[in-house]
């Protein structure tokens, strides 16, 4: 017992130290991957909205204020690959107005807004994910031509 | 050295795995803010992204709104730059990074080059003092300096900045600063709406006003969590006498189904919205919030 302890005892402390800085990193990686969908048509909204989610049962959910005349787009990710984040779109009475889930979880999606809307935005990892991850929204805009 | 595996050194192992999983799990934890309170436990698992209910918008919004309206630049409503020196407290300093940005979007909008220039100069002397200059650093005011006349790139480059801040911050469990920037954003911006209203009585910057209520309720909800700051408190009971004037300000939303062009990735949100606010609700709105930018500023 003791030779084996002895024998995985460097790994798992490498093992260990490499994701606890992975995910330390993680955030800023994932935010850079997901700014990439905007291009440079899109001007952010200026924050960013992050959850840790622990399993594909857990929601992440916020509310914003879409205004009348703008285009936003919606950038969803989680994990270093599209498709990874299934997020819906309600209005306050929690009527659905959309769900990348019909899009084979687009990672992003541009809304133009009629009339100013208060919405609720709801985001949960893929449901074929096992593990846990973390999830990013960014949200830009913008004006008509 | 034959290294002995007993129970000092199982220990040791189970002492370095526990440091290092607490370690990255607490950042993560405090990162995604999890609300871990008995009412959401009993909401089946929902996570409060950022600890609040809802975000703000961005005040470049409403300044392309202001700008739409077509009334002239107005440098003197906006909160002067010599000013950044005075501002001592970290507390007043976030809220200011906040509300020259608000301004700097304005100044950009308008392409006053020399105007915005100083602007950007200003929130950086203020980020560096708060130590969150990795955003706001010599690169970025040179890529200002090099957009100048691009209005599209210079608002990029202000958003991105901002944005890279704001996760900066939440990384680093500085939401309460992270909060007083949003804050300091948005009652700038809602202080420009107002200013210019009441010079134009344009329409739809008196709409713009009468939908920062929801708005307004998210910005006292991020500050909340620190009312044991007198600062904090301070600001928040000016918020909640705003809050009161807004209660009469009415909503009249009616679902209609939205419509997508899946090939364009493209959904129009249809649903109207009628908003009700009378002239009395505007003056006391705009005299209230012009308080609260005085007591920020000064």
């Amino acid at each position: 017992m003791e030779n084996k302890l002895k024998k995985i005892l460097p790994l798992f402390i490498v093992l260990l130290t490499i994701g606890s800085f992975k995910s330390f990193a993680g955030g800023d990686t994932l935010t850079s991957l997901c700014a990439k969908h905007f291009q440079n048509q899109f001007i952010s909204d200026g924050q960013q909205y992050q959850a840790l989610l622990f399993n594909n049962s857990e929601t992440a959910e916020f509310s914003t204020t879409l205004f009348s005349g703008t285009t936003y787009r919606f950038a969803a990710c989680s994990g270093l690959t599209d498709g990874n984040l299934t997020f819906w779109v309600y209005d306050t009475k929690r009527n659905l107005l959309f769900t990348n889930k019909d899009f084979k979880n687009a990672p992003y999606w541009d809304f133009l807004i009629n009339n100013t809307v208060d919405c609720i935005i709801e985001a949960k990892l893929d449901s074929k994910s096992t593990g846990s991850g973390r999830a990013i929204i960014l949200i830009g805009f913008k004006q008509p031509e | 050295m034959k290294l002995k595996i007993g129970t000092p050194l199982k220990s040791l192992l189970l002492f370095t795995a526990s440091s290092i999983l607490i370690f990255g799990c607490n950042n993560n934890q405090s990162n995604e803010n999890k609300n871990a309170s008995a009412a959401d436990s009993a909401k089946a698992s929902v996570v409060k992204i950022n600890n609040s209910i809802f975000s703000v918008p961005s005040p470049i919004q409403t300044a392309l709104l202001i700008k739409k309206s077509g009334v002239a630049f107005k440098k003197d409503i906006l909160n002067p730059t010599d000013k950044a020196e005075h501002y001592t407290t970290s507390f007043a300093k976030a809220v200011n990074v906040g509300l020259y940005g608000a301004d700097l979007g304005y100044t950009a909008i308008y392409d006053q080059k020399q105007v915005a220039f100083s602007y950007m100069k200003a929130t950086k002397s203020l980020a560096d003092e708060l130590g969150i200059s990795d955003a706001f650093n010599n690169d970025l005011l040179d890529r200002f300096n090099r957009n100048m006349g691009n209005k599209d790139s210079l608002l990029s480059l202000i958003s991105v900045a901002y944005r890279t801040t704001n996760a900066y911050l939440k990384n680093n469990e500085q939401n309460d600063i992270c909060g007083l920037i949003v804050a300091g954003g948005w009652i700038e911006s809602l202080y420009l709406a107002t200013e210019i209203y009441n010079l134009s009585s344009n329409e739809d910057i008196k709409t713009r006003i009468a939908e920062q209520k929801t708005s307004l309720k998210s910005v006292i909800n991020i500050l909340s969590p620190y009312n044991d700051k007198p600062e904090y408190a301070a600001l928040v009971t000016s918020l909640r006498a705003l809050e009161t004037l807004y209660n009469d300000v009415s909503f009249n939303n009616t679902y209609v189904q939205a419509t997508t062009d899946a090939a364009k990735k493209l959904t129009v949100i249809n649903c109207k919205t009628e908003v009700t606010i009378s002239p009395e609700q505007i003056k006391n709105i705009s005299k209230e919030i012009t308080i609260i930018r005085k007591q920020i500023t000064q």
